[in-house]
């Protein structure tokens, strides 16, 4: 308590410093958050280069030579003798284009909306932390309560079920189809962030680096923004990753229940809920396609989210666990 | 501890008040309602005001919730208007309720007898091959969604063995135990994978926990042998985080019986919610958010109560 | 390794439980749960399964269509004064279920039920203009119509197709929860004449009927039938899968991707008829782009334009490439509002041109978009087939550039936003022709009404402020529908009727697409059983002659 303010500033820094080393050193020791991180990268190269990797455009539906009938299984071709090289779904339209627009659409989706529920959950979590035991904490908490005693599947059903499904318009802003199931997923989480937010800045506030802030001065408002939430961000982003396995697995629930995504957009769930008619026609590349490449995904952000978490933030870890 | 849980029990009450608000808005908010399914196809407008009407549905929504609310304090759920005209909403759930409890079972019994054993396993091999192997299955077994495994299963019985019960239904327990056992098998599977999955990897930290421990490590030096000390002390001590967490689940059984159910086509509360839905029966969804949402906040309340009484360390914004 | 065994040994346990059968069940699956067992107040397929036999209808339409007695309990009847009176003799030494005699009176109470505003009937409409019911003697009632009732016969097959025992229907209360709409005492426990009494209802899971043995008709129901199980299956491919293990003996629907393997399967028989749904899509005559608003009347361009988009999507859509596609070619080919092969489907429109890409591209040119860049919703039912329908079609239509925004809502937001708003552009639903009469749909489907879902109409004092006059021709359309209801002589209503269908199909109010085919499939062990199909694909057990397990 008696190191003056300059001394404690380069403390931060070089505690700051030292666990960026430290996050690298454990995070490369540890082999499968690397396998993980790999995984994600080569989902990101996916989602981003679409347009280059898919061999059609996944809205084409191609005709069945004559004689069969569309499902067509994997390495057979169309009446105009295009090669379907995971097979054709129902209308005719190569799998393997699908699956990778659908990655896309269900990367961007859940990128969205962890974006979106990180704003909402941590802006929440940090006002509440900060304002610990006054009323404006207790309605906060309080509304997270309410937000956590639903299950996650049934508040976005019932929220996708009042929005309707299409073009919403709020006032001047028209929201798309895809922003709104960004923003139903991420209200449906973003308390999860406000509750580990909150917990975090609690715990920040306790340490010395804090105190000797207010000794020094400080606004409410600067420590909060300029100690304790750069000393959250590990925790956060941990938890931010942990969350992304979370999210994909929602939304690709949603699109499997038939609420959300719009045809002919390509969708890994839809893709699994349309294969469902088809398996007794023993139509297996249908549904094994898009759920292969679903669950590695969710694998991918996993051992990812695992990694990140032992090795960021040891001290969460336990916190932070699912 | 007595003051704080009467905190807790009075703090539910308007949690539950806003929640059961907020569903009431969200299902009034959607297009069409209820009369518009009773109808069919023939839609004539005279019919759709009377019986807006009679169904309380022209009063302002606020109105509407009051009426609700007051015989939801009572008990009185009200009556299911289109999906079985006429049943109590109670009565309904309560025969769903059923299923949907009796897969969770089964799928916490599935995910038991694959966790324990592999998360001992696991633990007291730690970083050997074994390990290694275990949690990389463990890993595959969150990743893979419900909705995928139950597919995957019914393809694999249902399609490509041929097996009656492979391909989803339900048989009721009061027809066949047989029948209805063997159709639960699938459903439990999936849905206990990813929980055993979760649940063996909690077992593994809290058996390497406990293990670090000291009177642990002095019992091994004492020469104790390695088995006798996993079976008395450490495995019973590992179970204790274990067990508290798995009361956390029964959300997460919830939700995931919702895909289980569609999957398999079992007649449990998920399903009863999607058909609620697409059929706008509004007491039926009201009622049975409602009933959810109060087991969450039960279990939940009581897994707090466990954490407090276990890590003695984490303290309530000073009720103590 | 002990505890292994023992575990498998329990598997094996089970499953020879599992695969005993339970003899004298039949077990037949259904697609969609009922919900309300009462006749008079049902509106659905899946509770019309469960009535067709725990009931007794008063006419029936036979497989032909045509109206019959078989197995009704009206043994025969007599139209008279110009089909404003009916004479219905009854069938006598017929029981209920609660082991009432059924007499005149019952049937006197049904349609009086049905007929009381209080009741909110949904079908009361089919009952026709009845002026007054009369008991003649216990087994014989007549009827009086204000005017001439010419579709008695076919209206009433399905209004009256379960009489249920006088007084049955019990009190209706507003006290029963805040639902007030509890349905009547029959909703949950149908009394009926028919050949199968119930038993009881699982929600989401089965319903269970057992046979009746006072039934009227001699061999009915079929020996070695003892209980009747209805199992709510939901989707075709399981219930597929069950039927070929035996552990169902009827479904009520096949996939049409099944059918083909389905009927090569030993031990199923399969029937493929021509039903009576209409697949279609219905354009929002209201607004633009396929109509106009209350400000653009009397503007012949707009006029103009909408039209030719109308005409653009009768000619882009290629019905060939969904039947085959979905339907696996079970369809027919719709030329304009009715049954293409019925005579009172218009000659003039019988094979005229449906899918033409150079006219379509022609007229899309005409309203101002040669290169496309035309884009508009269209709502569908949230049903797979209807999603699927505009799938195929949405991708039709951008090879001319047209970009088509599908939105799958379900039944209850689409009939709404259909009946009460102008906010859509296009939408894709089925409609069932629950009776045979052209007449009547043109009147339901297009007249001067207030449940008209195309939007065209005509402002006038008996409909909703917000109906204004559309596409030119309603009031011709109108007019023509008037004189063809009074006219007596069958030629002229017939030449009428088809002066209408052209209008319709010219001004392109509404796009019908096909008629589907209804496919079914049963166990041979369940013998007659086809005997009883006909075109409105009901489940009717009267038929079944024999069943063995």
């Amino acid at each position: 308590m008696n190191k003056n303010p300059s001394e404690e500033a380069k403390l931060g820094i070089r505690a700051h410093r030292g666990l960026l080393e430290e996050f690298w050193h454990n995070f490369k020791k540890n082999k499968l958050s690397l396998v993980g991180g790999i995984i994600v990268l080569l989902y990101l190269i996916i989602a981003i280069f679409a347009p280059l990797l898919a061999p059609y455009n996944p809205v084409e539906q191609f005709n069945a030579p004559r004689g069969e009938h569309n499902p067509l299984p994997p390495l057979s071709r169309s009446a105009e003798g295009y090669l379907f090289l995971l097979g054709s779904d129902k209308f005719g339209r190569d799998i393997l284009s699908r699956a990778i627009y659908g990655t896309r659409t269900l990367l961007q989706v859940a990128v969205g909306s962890i974006a979106v529920a990180l704003v909402l959950g941590v802006w929440m979590g940090a006002v509440a932390g900060y304002k610990k035991g006054t009323w404006v904490d207790e309605l906060i908490m309080r509304a997270v309560d309410v937000m956590l005693s639903f299950p996650t599947l049934v508040l976005a059903i019932a929220l996708l079920g009042a929005f309707g499904i299409g073009k919403t318009r709020i006032g001047p802003f028209v929201l798309s189809n895809m922003v709104k199931i960004m923003v139903v997923i991420a209200i449906t989480y973003s308390p999860r962030f406000a509750r580990v937010m909150r917990g975090v800045v609690l715990q920040e506030m306790t340490e010395d680096y804090v105190d000797a802030a207010k000794v020094a001065g400080a606004s409410g408002g600067r420590i909060l923004t300029k100690e304790v939430l750069v000393n959250t961000i590990p925790p956060i982003i941990v938890q931010a990753s942990l969350m992304m396995a979370t999210t994909v697995l929602t939304s690709s629930s949603l699109s499997f229940l038939g609420m959300g995504l719009q045809p002919p957009r390509p969708s890994l769930g839809l893709m699994l809920n349309e294969a469902r008619d088809f398996l007794f026609l023993r139509a297996w590349w249908y549904a094994i396609v898009p759920g292969v490449f679903i669950s590695l995904v969710i694998l991918g952000f996993n051992l990812l989210g695992d990694g990140l978490r032992d090795s960021l933030d040891p001290r969460q870890a336990r916190r932070v666990q699912r | 501890m007595g003051v704080y849980i009467l905190k807790r029990l009075f703090l539910a009450v308007p949690t539950l008040f806003v929640a059961s608000i907020v569903i009431f808005m969200l299902i009034h908010l959607a297009p069409g309602g209820p009369v518009r399914v009773m109808l069919g196809p023939m839609q004539d407008p005279v019919l759709v005001k009377k019986l807006r009407h009679q169904l309380g549905l022209d009063l302002p929504v606020y109105q509407q919730y009051l009426r609700w609310a007051s015989k939801a304090l009572h008990g009185d759920f009200g009556i299911s208007v289109t999906i079985q005209r006429g049943s109590s909403v109670m009565d309904l759930i309560a025969q769903r309720l059923s299923v949907t409890l009796e897969v969770a079972f089964l799928a916490m019994v599935v995910a038991l007898l694959i966790a324990i054993p592999t998360g001992i396993l696991s633990a007291l091999r730690q970083n050997k091959i074994t390990d290694h192997i275990a949690r990389i299955i463990a890993l595959l077994g969150v990743s893979i969604p419900n909705f995928f495994l139950g597919i995957v299963l019914i393809l694999i019985f249902g399609v490509y063995l041929l097996q009656p019960w492979g391909a989803g239904g339900f048989v009721p327990l009061s027809k066949s135990i047989g029948g209805n056992l063997i159709r639960m098998l699938l459903p439990a599977i999936t849905l206990g994978t990813a929980y055993s999955a979760i649940v063996m990897r909690m077992m593994r930290s809290a058996m390497l926990d406990v293990m670090g421990q000291d009177y642990v490590r002095t019992a091994r030096a004492m020469g104790i042998g390695q088995q006798s000390i996993v079976r008395k002390d450490v495995v019973k001590n590992a179970l204790i985080p274990v067990v508290t967490v798995m009361g956390n689940s029964i959300g997460y059984l919830l939700g995931g019986s919702i895909v289980t159910e569609t999957v398999f086509r079992l007649p449990g509360v998920g399903n009863l919610i999607i058909t609620g839905v697409f059929r706008r029966d509004y007491p039926v969804i009201q009622g049975i958010v409602l009933t959810i949402v109060v087991v969450r906040i039960l279990t939940n309340l009581i897994v707090d109560l466990l954490y407090s009484y276990l890590d003695p360390r984490i303290r309530y914004g000073g009720a103590e | 390794m002990k505890k292994g065994h023992w575990l498998v040994a329990l598997g094996m346990g089970i499953l020879l439980i599992s695969s005993l059968a339970f003899a004298g069940e039949l077990r037949i699956g259904i697609a969609t749960e009922p919900w309300d067992l009462d006749p008079a107040i049902r509106t659905d397929t899946g509770s019309g399964y469960i009535i067709k036999n725990v009931y007794d209808p008063l006419i029936a339409l036979g497989t032909d269509n045509e109206p019959t007695t078989e197995y009704t309990l009206c043994e025969s009847w007599e139209l008279k004064d110009n089909a404003q009176t009916i004479v219905l003799s009854l069938r006598e030494g017929v029981k209920f279920h609660d082991g009432t005699d059924f007499t005149a009176a019952d049937v006197k109470y049904n349609i009086d039920w049905q007929l009381d505003p209080d009741n909110l009937a949904p079908n009361k409409g089919l009952l026709g203009p009845i002026e007054s019911v009369n008991i003649i003697d216990d087994y014989t009632l007549e009827v009086n119509f204000s005017d001439p009732y010419t579709g008695v016969l076919q209206q009433w097959s399905r209004v009256l197709d379960g009489i249920v025992p006088q007084w049955a229907h019990g009190k209706r209360s507003e006290e029963k929860g805040v639902a007030g709409f509890a349905g009547t005492d029959l909703s949950r426990n149908p009394i009926g004449t028919g050949p199968f009494k119930f038993v009881d209802w699982v929600s989401g899971s089965h319903i269970t009927l057992e046979r009746f043995d006072d039934y009227w008709a001699a061999g009915v129901p079929a020996e070695g039938i003892d209980t009747v199980v209805f199992e709510i299956v939901g989707d075709p491919a399981a219930m597929q899968a069950a039927l070929i293990a035996g552990s169902l003996h009827i479904v009520d629907k096949v996939a049409f991707r099944d059918f083909e393997s389905l009927s090569r399967m030993p031990g199923i028989v399969t029937k493929r008829i021509p039903g009576i749904q209409t697949q279609y899509v219905t354009l929002n005559l209201g607004a633009p782009p396929f109509g106009i608003t209350a400000d653009q009347i009397g503007d012949e361009e707009a006029i103009e334009k909408a039209y030719n988009l109308r005409k653009f999507m009768f000619h882009a859509i290629d019905r060939d490439e969904i039947a085959e596609e979905l339907f696996y070619g079970m369809g027919t080919n719709q030329y304009g509002p009715w049954y293409p092969d019925s005579e009172w489907t218009s000659p003039n429109l019988k094979g005229i041109t449906l899918h033409d890409p150079e006219l379509a591209q022609e007229y899309l040119t005409k309203a101002g978009y040669p290169d496309g860049g035309l884009s508009f919703r269209m709502i569908a039912t949230n049903v797979q087939w209807f999603v699927d329908v505009s799938t195929v079609i949405q991708e039709q239509l951008r090879l001319y550039g047209v970009d088509v925004e599908v939105i799958p809502i379900d039944k209850s937001a689409f009939f709404d936003t259909l009946y009460e708003t102008f906010d859509w552009e296009s939408g894709m639903e089925d409609w069932g022709y629950s009776n045979f009469l052209a007449i009547s749909w043109l009147f339901s489907g297009y007249y001067r009404n207030n449940h008209n879902h195309t939007h065209w109409h005509h402002a006038a004092p008996d409909l909703p402020e917000h109906y204004h006059e559309t596409v030119p021709g309603h009031a011709e359309y109108c007019a023509l529908y008037d004189e063809a209801i009074v006219e007596p002589d069958e030629q002229k209503r017939k030449e009428l009727v088809w002066k209408m269908e052209e209008m319709l199909v010219e001004n392109v109010i509404r796009i019908d697409l096909m008629i589907l085919d209804n496919l079914h499939a049963w166990r041979d062990t369940v013998k007659g059983f086809g005997d009883g199909l006909n075109s409105q694909g009901d489940i009717n057990l009267k038929y079944v002659t024999e069943f063995s397990g």
